[in-house]
């Protein structure tokens, strides 16, 4: 059962493995162990091409936002998935600099997506946009700052870092 | 219920103040991590401001250096706008926290926002910036820097922070609450410690009272019995004088055998007020020994003798045998001793009904102590009742009282007066098997020449002849007592029924001697004595012997006598022998001078 799943996933990553190049301006660079690239090492993203990974909208609360709040976005594990990332965490870093190391199975098991829409608009770099990594979470998670570290946002750059790192 | 409440009052109050203690205890570590958590809160909060605060600022730098880029053109447009709208999100986002309201910080980010608003078209919508266009931008955006930096300073410094930590300690509502119920606890407990004290001392006060009370009535009663033993002497002295002398008249069968009877109740009723005497003394601690030689095989003899008619009556065999070893000359308390070997050997002939009586006394070889025993043949004491026989009013048997009679006095008075002498009266016995008493004293034997010989038998009383002696006494009977005692005697008698006639007499008379009753209504025995010591100081007269004769003869109450000046004092009831042999000794003392 194992082998067969793991024939299956490198299945899969060789189907994906026809990344096609962004026609836009890239939002997103994925880089570090990944199969799957588009540009030598590295896997770019434009709208287009992350609007067309496993879309998801979720309601949920923030620890930076009033009440409930709608965010629409891909999934992380639907990214991972088309650049065929082996790895255990990510490194996510933001335009201004900032970077955090999130755990991929977290994120999977959450469900967290890369919000590009909140409320219904687009997010701009100014309401920390273009991309803001957004977990569901109930309301006293949020007032706990359960994921407050986690959802970095302005997001430009994701590097899956190997099992061991 | 309220019983209930009321018999565990004691051990309620400390469930209360164990509880009172627990309640404290789970207040005080809630508030404790209560506190912790609010102090992380704020940590974590101090932390995200600071943080966006100094991103802001090194945004603003950013920028600034960006468009130097620029113009210099290591940085093309894009990356500009974008640093652009980065400042612009990290000024919403400190504008809409807690310090971007601060009195120092908010006119700041106002001012870097309206900045922004300005620039905003002519960075978004020419295709390029001109070089003197990123000069004034650089230079406000130095300038914006450095004020933002210093308005900063100002707003987090440290003390800002310390007031925030102590806003935390003493805000909340839930904390104030807390406080007032720990300090209702505290309160509570010690209330609780100082009504334990107060309620510990009172009832230590009713410990004293009572005490004092028990012993007021032990003293009262001791009084009682004193006043009683005398109340009833005095008439007995009465009965016992005069069946005495009826004896001594012409009678027939009939009339001995009643007079034989009267004086053997009277006897009786004597021992039995003595017992009680005795044993109230010995219970108020007053029980005196004398210490003096004495003929330790004479005292056992007189024991002997005393119940041989009527270990003889019953047909029992009564023995005596003392062991070589036991000395003759010993120093104590004769009479007690002879008191408690009566009672030992009157029970044991009482209690048997055949079989005999013995007497032994020997040496512990062990401890040099004198042993006397008194073992019989009679019934025996069942174990349950051998350790309570020592105590006063307790017989083996109730049954006894009935067949034998006696107040149950005599060996709780034989078991104290022993111990009084420093020794130990013990009981061995059992059903059917007889009883052996055993007295274990530790006598000092003394040299012979320290004992003086007394004479048992009746005086020689011609040096009374002629002596002139005055009779005290209220009551008539009494009178008429010692008067026929002294009848057979050639001496003078005179006879005053009152303190004052005696005082008068004794102004008038040179007597020889004066017996004195000391209870009497007027002058009493200790005043008239007083006042004729007195008489004679002033006259010059050679001092009487006064005897006082009287039923009070408690160890304070002879102190008081002999310091009004009696010289002896005689116990009522008073046998003629002793009184002739008292009166006959002062006789011949007066000869003397």
């Amino acid at each position: 059962m194992c082998r067969l799943l793991a024939v299956l996933s490198v299945l899969i990553c060789s189907a994906a493995a026809a990344l096609d190049a962004p026609n836009e301006r890239v939002m997103l660079t994925v880089d570090g162990h990944i199969s799957t690239t588009n540009s030598g090492e590295q896997a770019l993203f434009d709208r287009a091409m992350l609007a067309n990974l496993d879309w998801r909208t979720i309601e949920t609360y923030t620890s930076f936002t009033e009440g409930l709040n709608r965010f629409s976005g891909p999934t992380i594990a639907s990214l991972l998935e088309a650049v065929g990332a082996q790895g255990a965490k990510l490194r996510a870093v933001a335009a201004d600099d900032y970077a955090v190391t999130i755990s991929i199975a977290d994120a999977k098991k959450h469900g967290a997506i890369l919000a590009m829409e909140h409320n219904g608009q687009q997010m701009g770099i100014r309401n920390k946009g273009p991309i803001w990594i957004v977990y569901p979470q109930s309301k006293a998670e949020a007032e706990a700052h359960t994921y407050y570290v986690q959802m970095i946002w302005q997001l430009v750059r994701i590097e899956v870092l190997a099992q061991a790192g | 219920m309220v019983h209930f409440i009321r018999e565990n009052a004691r051990t309620m109050r400390a469930l209360v103040a164990v509880c009172a203690a627990c309640a404290l205890s789970i207040l005080f570590v809630s508030q404790e991590i209560g506190t912790l958590r609010e102090k992380e809160r704020l940590v974590f909060r101090t932390n995200g401001l600071i943080w966006r605060m100094s991103e802001t600022i090194f945004e603003v730098q950013r920028l600034s250096s960006d468009l130097v880029g620029y113009s210099e053109g290591r940085r093309d447009k894009e990356e500009v706008e974008m640093r652009f709208d980065i400042l612009w999100g990290r000024l919403d986002l400190v504008a809409g926290s807690e310090i971007g309201k601060t009195e120092g910080l908010a006119p700041v980010i106002a001012e870097l926002q309206a900045f922004l608003r300005r620039e905003e078209e002519m960075i978004y919508e020419a295709d390029t910036i001109s070089d003197e266009e990123v000069l004034r931008l650089h230079s406000i955006l130095d300038d914006h820097s450095k004020t933002a930096r210093q308005a900063w300073a100002a707003t987090f410094a440290v003390e800002d922070l310390q007031r925030q930590f102590v806003d935390l300690q003493s805000g909340n509502a839930a904390g104030r609450a807390a406080d007032i119920a720990g300090y209702a606890l505290i309160a509570l407990l010690l209330a609780y410690v100082v009504s334990e004290v107060f309620l510990a001392n009172r009832a230590q006060k009713r410990i004293q009272k009572l005490h004092h009370m028990a012993h007021s009535a032990n003293e009262a009663k001791s009084l009682f019995l004193a006043n009683v033993s005398h109340e009833i002497r005095t008439p007995l002295n009465g009965i016992l004088g005069m069946a005495s002398e009826l004896s001594e008249s012409d009678l027939d069968t009939d009339q001995r055998e009643c007079i034989t009877v009267i004086e053997q109740s009277g006897e009786l009723l004597l021992g039995t007020i003595n017992d009680v005497l005795d044993l109230s003394k010995v219970e108020a601690g007053r029980l005196e020994l004398e210490r003096a030689p004495f003929d330790l095989h004479r005292v056992l003899k007189t024991a002997r003798d005393l119940h041989a008619s009527r270990a003889r009556e019953k047909g029992l065999k009564l023995r005596l045998e003392i062991s070589d070893f036991v000395p003759h000359r010993v120093v104590g308390d004769e009479r007690r001793l002879q008191q408690v070997l009566h009672n030992l050997v009157a029970n044991a002939v009482k209690f048997t009904d055949k079989g005999c009586v013995t007497i032994d006394a020997l040496i512990d070889a062990k401890s040099g102590e004198v042993l006397t025993r008194v073992s019989d043949t009679g019934p025996g004491i069942a174990p349950s009742a051998l350790d309570k026989i020592f105590d006063p009013f307790v017989q083996a048997d109730a049954s006894v009282t009935r067949k034998y009679g006696g107040t149950g006095l005599g060996l709780a008075i034989s078991s104290q007066i022993t111990e009084a002498m420093g020794g130990q009266l013990t009981v061995k016995s059992d059903v059917g098997d007889g009883a052996r008493f055993e007295v274990r004293l530790p006598l000092q034997r003394v040299e012979a020449k320290d004992l003086k010989r007394e004479k048992l038998d009746m005086p020689e009383t011609s040096a009374l002849c002629g002596r002139r002696i005055l009779i005290v006494d209220d009551n008539a009977t009494n009178r008429l007592i010692l008067e026929r005692f002294l009848a057979p005697v050639d001496c003078i008698i005179y006879a005053a029924s009152g303190g004052d006639e005696a005082v008068a007499l004794a102004k008038e008379t040179d007597f020889d001697a004066i017996l004195m009753d000391i209870q009497m209504p007027g002058v009493d025995g200790v005043e008239a004595t007083r006042r004729i010591r007195e008489a004679e100081r002033a006259s010059g007269n050679g001092p009487v012997p006064i005897f006082a004769v009287t039923a009070n003869v408690l160890t304070h109450q002879v102190t008081e006598y002999v310091a009004a000046g009696i010289d002896r004092v005689l116990p009522k009831p008073l046998p003629k022998q002793r009184l002739l042999r008292e009166l006959v000794a002062v006789a011949k003392v007066s000869d003397q001078i």
